[in-house]
């Protein structure tokens, strides 16, 4: 399965990016595929809604509203504290009970319709989400 | 007035305590704090301890597998820091499973450019990596922890 995420924390300069690691190496785990948006103080970099639009679903694990929200409008999904999917198999626990439910089509759906293309307001972005963190996906030490 | 002789790595060797013994979290975080202060990383070792424990209390920063990152964005912080220890009894930072033997202390500024607190972030996310905590947790060269961190985060 695809699956896009958006991490936040309060500070925004710590759990959000280890929120991010968690999602990614849980979803390398399970054989799935993950991309995180972080909202973080060191800014936001906006994902493409091509990888929005193809996501199975979508992993919110924030303290914060999540920025652009109506860019997920329809997406089964899920939403917990930046913390409940950090250390541990926290994040493999998170993800493989999301993804029974939306086998089970009993995953919630993010509210609202998906806007029209050019009326989805992405924060300007510095660079692709995708791209920002290397790590995983890219080797050991990416 | 301090000379600005400051590094641009995110932490030096005079950053990293290895065998850490501490009474109990606001110590650990206090003996990391006078690493940072010592090396001109911040101005006013109060100011930065009370924002730390301020997020603290929000919740805690032990996560399961042996770490704690406490962090802090503040006024008394002049440049982006990380000081690191490394602690064989571990200290209590409220982790799931006990203690944390590997602990980081993050100092942000108030104001820092994003790129500054990219690295800062780079670094949160490393730290995820239980291949590369292995390696910091092994070492016992505080030169060699704070070049392999710089390296990781900063490349």
């Amino acid at each position: 399965m695809k699956f896009v995420g958006v991490t936040a924390c309060i500070t925004g300069i710590a759990h959000t990016y280890m929120a991010q690691a968690a999602l990614e190496q849980a979803a390398k785990k399970l054989g799935h595929e993950m991309v995180v948006e972080t909202q973080g103080s060191a800014g936001t970099n906006p994902m493409k809604q091509e990888l929005i639009d193809a996501a199975d679903g979508v992993i919110f694990a924030v303290d914060l509203p999540v920025k652009g929200r109506e860019r997920f409008a329809g997406k089964p999904y899920i939403e917990l504290g930046v913390a409940k999917v950090i250390g541990g198999d926290k994040g493999v626990n998170v993800m493989s009970d999301f993804i029974a439910a939306i086998e089970a089509g009993t995953a919630a759906k993010i509210e609202g319709d998906k806007p029209a293309p050019a009326a989805a307001p992405e924060p300007k972005a510095e660079k692709p989400a995708g791209e920002k963190k290397k790590g995983f996906f890219g080797g050991l030490f990416g | 007035m301090k000379k600005k002789l400051l590094s641009n790595a995110i932490t030096t060797a005079d950053m990293v305590i290895v065998g850490l013994e501490a009474n109990d979290k606001a110590d650990a975080t206090r003996q990391l704090a006078e690493r940072l202060l010592g090396a001109g990383r911040i101005t006013d070792i109060e100011t930065y301890l009370v924002a730390v424990a301020k997020r603290e209390e929000h919740f805690p920063t032990g996560i399961e597998g042996g770490i704690a990152i406490p962090h802090a964005q503040s006024e008394a912080v002049v440049t982006p820091s990380v000081a690191v220890a490394t602690s064989t009894s571990g200290v209590d930072f409220g982790a799931e499973d006990g203690k944390s033997n590997l602990i980081f202390l993050i100092a942000a500024p108030a104001n820092g450019g994003s790129e500054h607190l990219e690295i800062l972030g780079t670094l949160a996310y490393k730290v995820m990596d239980e291949d590369f905590r292995n390696e910091l947790l092994n070492e016992k060269d505080p030169a060699v922890i704070a070049a392999t961190l710089t390296r990781e985060v900063q490349k």
